[in-house]
């Protein structure tokens, strides 16, 4: 009988799979226009991230690693299925981190040769990577909900009115830069206004929400829980689980309000987004760390 | 409840300060891994050595000494109340 693939085997083989298809897939000549770089100029771009990619996403597959071995040890524990539904939603937030890409390459290189087919690789594209906190941040949020209701505790007036603020303000800026976006001579989504609102500006919404609303769940579940060396362990896990989600909203975000076509220079979106994926990146190494202490726990 | 259990009840109580919902499950695995037993059979007897084996495992989770410390001397006060309630059955007080 064959061997479930273990997570660095599905790491190496999508990281292989990644660099091959960012070396010889073709682009598409309007980026290369449109960020004013030439061919070369692309592909040695493309190399330089190759390194700080597969630092991310090793560091993220390595913490989803670690916390579903942690809440594997936890199977039969009242907060077992709460980090199994985090450590869930956080390999769906890596495998995030890799897929999209992978798919975008491909329908990149699709476009470059069939250039009728680049509307439908944004959207594609759009889509794609709107699935990844839709699906991932709703599953977090069922672990860090669960958490809550067992140290029996509720998120504070102040702090969710606070929350509730900044999450309008994010939201209202949000819906702004993306209709003020489409309504571009050439509408960098390729989708109506309605589309628009309904299938992209709304799940986002809802699917940031979710994120900010764990994260400070996750919070309250590590200030009010029992333990003083379990507490040390614990923020650790849930001080990376922030960063992660805080990182990839604003990721999220930027990817959102500065679509392919916008005139922000290459330099910068590389700087902009660079930064936060090594910022996502050091929450997974926080969270990994955490969560390899806490298994040590169940294990000495 | 009987002697046995309320000292296993006793040593979790004061891991549960220091390990919290892990409480339960360590101490556990201590009794059944270093002493051989099943955790509600454990005595006053079995204490002093469950304390040492304690003091290993929490050592290798925190670095913090004073931790350590504070947790085996609390462990250690127990074995003490326990002690003294052997020799003066009248007092029930609880620890």
């Amino acid at each position: 009988m064959l061997r479930k693939p273990s997570v660095l085997t599905w790491y190496i083989v999508l990281l292989i799979i990644g660099v091959v298809l960012a070396l010889v897939l073709p682009t598409y000549p309007s980026l290369l226009k449109v960020l004013d770089i030439t061919t070369l100029d692309y592909r040695l771009a493309i190399f330089t991230l190759i390194l700080p990619f597969a630092i991310i996403w090793f560091s993220a597959f390595y913490a989803y690693d670690k916390l579903e071995q942690y809440a594997h040890k936890l199977h039969q524990a009242k907060e077992g299925k709460a980090f199994k539904n985090i450590a869930d939603g956080v390999r769906i937030l890596a495998w995030g981190l890799v897929i999209p890409i992978i798919v975008s390459l491909i329908l990149a290189a699709i476009s470059a040769r069939n250039p009728g087919f680049r509307s439908a690789q944004i959207i594609i594209d759009n889509y794609l990577m709107l699935l990844v906190p839709l699906v991932g941040f709703t599953y977090i949020s069922r672990g860090t909900r669960t958490l809550n209701v067992l140290v029996k505790t509720r998120p504070g007036l102040i702090v969710t009115r606070l929350l509730v603020l900044a999450y309008i303000a994010i939201g209202v800026l949000f819906s702004h830069f993306v209709i003020h976006n489409s309504n571009e001579p050439i509408n960098p989504y390729r989708l109506s206004s309605w589309l628009l609102i309904f299938t992209i500006i709304v799940p986002y919404l809802y699917a940031w929400f979710i994120g900010l609303l764990s994260t400070y769940e996750l919070w309250l579940y590590a200030q009010k829980t029992q333990g003083l060396i379990y507490k040390q362990v614990l923020s650790q896990v849930a001080g990376g689980l922030v960063i992660v989600i805080l990182g990839s909203i604003c990721w999220q975000y930027l990817s959102g309000v500065f679509e392919a076509e916008s005139k922000a220079s290459f330099s910068a979106v590389f700087i902009i987004f660079y930064s936060l994926l090594s910022i996502q990146a050091i929450g997974f190494g926080l969270m990994a760390f955490g969560a390899k202490r806490l298994k040590r726990i169940e294990e000495v | 409840m009987n002697e046995q259990t309320n000292l296993y009840d006793k040593v979790v109580r004061v891991t549960n300060v220091y390990l919290g919902p892990a409480a339960d499950r360590f101490i556990g695995r201590q009794v059944r891994n270093h002493l051989h037993k099943e955790p509600d059979e454990i005595s006053e007897k079995d204490l002093s050595n469950l304390i040492d084996w304690i003091r290993v495992a929490v050592s290798l989770l925190t670095e913090d000494s004073e931790i350590v410390e504070e947790y085996t001397e609390q462990l250690s006060l127990l074995a003490h109340v326990n002690k003294n309630r052997s020799s003066n059955p009248n007092n029930n007080e609880a620890v």
